[in-house]
């Protein structure tokens, strides 16, 4: 929890929320990220090999060639979309049951980060498809339509909480929500195991590992820049909610401050009103 | 604290929340109020993206349950059911087998003849159009169409095919890529096959 807020674990109380949303930790994750996806970069556009197989035809090569290089984008971004909307869903659970703002937060950032990847899981595949299996979609397709679901219910998600309405209802709503579309993820994972050859998406190549030398190297560097890259925005996603609501929070102060001072305006002056006390402000928050 | 609606000197506050003290909290200039009651545009528009997003999930499991109530057989269902399948639309999946694959064409249209095949059992296929840039003799493809009885037009017959008076003829191709990514698999040529060999040449 201390990683989210950039300080000590405890109950986070509005005073001590951070003015921004960088940290020693962000800056060091942001690093790595860097880092990482520089030296994924090389991995997969210049040191690993393309997919080329021989063919069962003397001097013909199967594959899927350049292609494959997307893999390293594309797998990693699906497990770290399960992992991203699995932990909105387990902190929807958490507020459903302890009703703290904080969990709320966490749904939230999480919801966004796992959006974001989702979308990438399935832009990349989009791309891929085209020239590996001759199209760019495929409605008859379990995995891809269920992929399609899963990312449409969790932009749903995110719609919903920028209806207006009172705090504790949005996040109530979202994380029913949040904690149902959960229920799509093993759908969508095991989705080409359950309707194995019924199917054109292929089955998982690590399950089976079905894989080696630099490319299995360049899939696992890909997972692990993702995961990296995945933490450190929800890191910062989970503290721009945090100042959200305490702008939120402030405004409701200044509101307070503002017609405590209207009311006691026409009254004598000397009266001990004790304006702009923050008595309500955390309603906001 | 006074409280202003109980104090005859203080103008009357509009009825507004009632929060905090009892004070009216109604925001005197909407615009400026950060967090309060947002512009009734953001309400509808954050609606209508809900709204898009239902009907894209209902669009989508339309789709999917229109497009995979077709069946999809693997080449040796296929030719188990074909009396049963007659006429009828159907998916197939099957490896090409090598050195089946000719050109051909078809009404005056580009096609080619290949067989596939699926644990052991093949069938001879015609597609209509052009197939996918991946598509080669080891590497599976799933087929749409119908089985057709007899030969079929301007083809003597396939080069290494079955030859069993039927023929699937597809319009629509895709290329089903594996998940074998290791250059020393030792069974790959064997599981390109997937068993049909004998069937080819």
């Amino acid at each position: 929890m201390s990683i989210l807020l950039g300080r000590s674990p405890g109950r986070p109380t509005p005073e001590a929320a951070p003015a921004h949303t960088g940290s020693r930790t962000t800056r060091i994750l942001g690093a790595v990220t860097l880092a990482g996806v520089v030296g994924l970069c090389l991995c997969a556009f210049i040191f690993s090999p393309p997919d080329s197989r021989p063919g069962p035809e003397a001097g013909t090569r199967i594959g899927q060639f350049d292609a494959v290089r997307l893999m390293y984008v594309h797998v990693p971004a699906a497990i770290w979309t399960y992992v991203a909307l699995g932990t909105c869903a387990m902190a929807s659970a958490v507020y459903l049951w302890r009703r703290s703002a904080w969990w709320d937060r966490l749904a939230h950032a999480c919801a966004e980060i796992g959006v974001v990847l989702c979308a990438i899981t399935l832009i990349t595949g989009m791309i891929w498809g085209r020239p590996v299996w001759g199209t760019w979609w495929e409605w008859g397709d379990v995995r891809l339509v269920t992929t399609l679901v899963l990312f449409l219910v969790y932009a749903g998600y995110l719609a919903m909480r920028s209806v207006p309405a009172a705090p504790e209802a949005r996040a109530r709503r979202a994380s029913i929500l949040g904690l149902g579309g959960a229920v799509l993820i093993p759908i969508v994972n095991r989705s080409v195991e359950w309707w194995e050859n019924r199917t054109l998406h292929q089955q998982s190549t690590l399950e089976e590992l079905r894989i080696e030398d630099l490319t299995l190297f360049t899939l696992v560097l890909g997972i692990f820049v993702m995961g990296v890259l995945a933490l450190w925005l929800a890191v910062h996603r989970f503290r721009l909610a945090w100042l959200e609501a305490e702008a939120e929070s402030a405004g409701l102060r200044a509101a307070l401050a503002e017609r405590r001072a209207e009311a006691a305006e026409p009254a004598a002056p000397t009266a001990g009103s004790g304006e702009g006390t923050p008595s309500a402000g955390a309603a906001g928050s | 604290m006074p409280d202003s609606r109980g104090d005859p000197a203080s103008p009357p506050l509009p009825a507004g929340t009632g929060d905090g003290d009892g004070l009216d909290l109604t925001p005197r200039r909407p615009e400026a109020r950060p967090g309060r009651r947002p512009p009734v545009a953001r309400r509808i528009i954050s609606l209508l993206v809900v709204a898009g997003a239902v009907g894209g999930i209902t669009f989508a499991l339309v789709r999917l349950v229109t497009d995979a109530s077709l069946f999809f057989l693997n080449t040796d269902e296929a030719v188990e059911r074909r009396d049963e399948l007659s006429g009828q639309r159907f998916r197939m999946q099957g490896t090409p087998l090598a050195h089946s694959v000719a050109g051909t064409r078809v009404d005056f249209e580009q096609a080619v003849a290949f067989t596939v095949a699926f644990d052991g059992v093949a069938a001879d296929v015609v597609h209509v159009g052009s197939p996918p840039d991946l598509f080669t003799p080891g590497v599976p493809v799933v087929l749409e169409g119908r089985w057709v009885e007899g030969r079929p037009p301007d083809l003597d017959g396939f080069a290494c095919g079955v030859n069993d008076g039927y023929y699937f003829a597809s319009d629509h191709m895709l290329v089903k890529h594996d998940n074998e990514y290791r250059d020393t698999y030792p069974d790959r040529l064997e599981a390109a096959g997937a068993g049909g060999e004998s069937a080819g040449c």
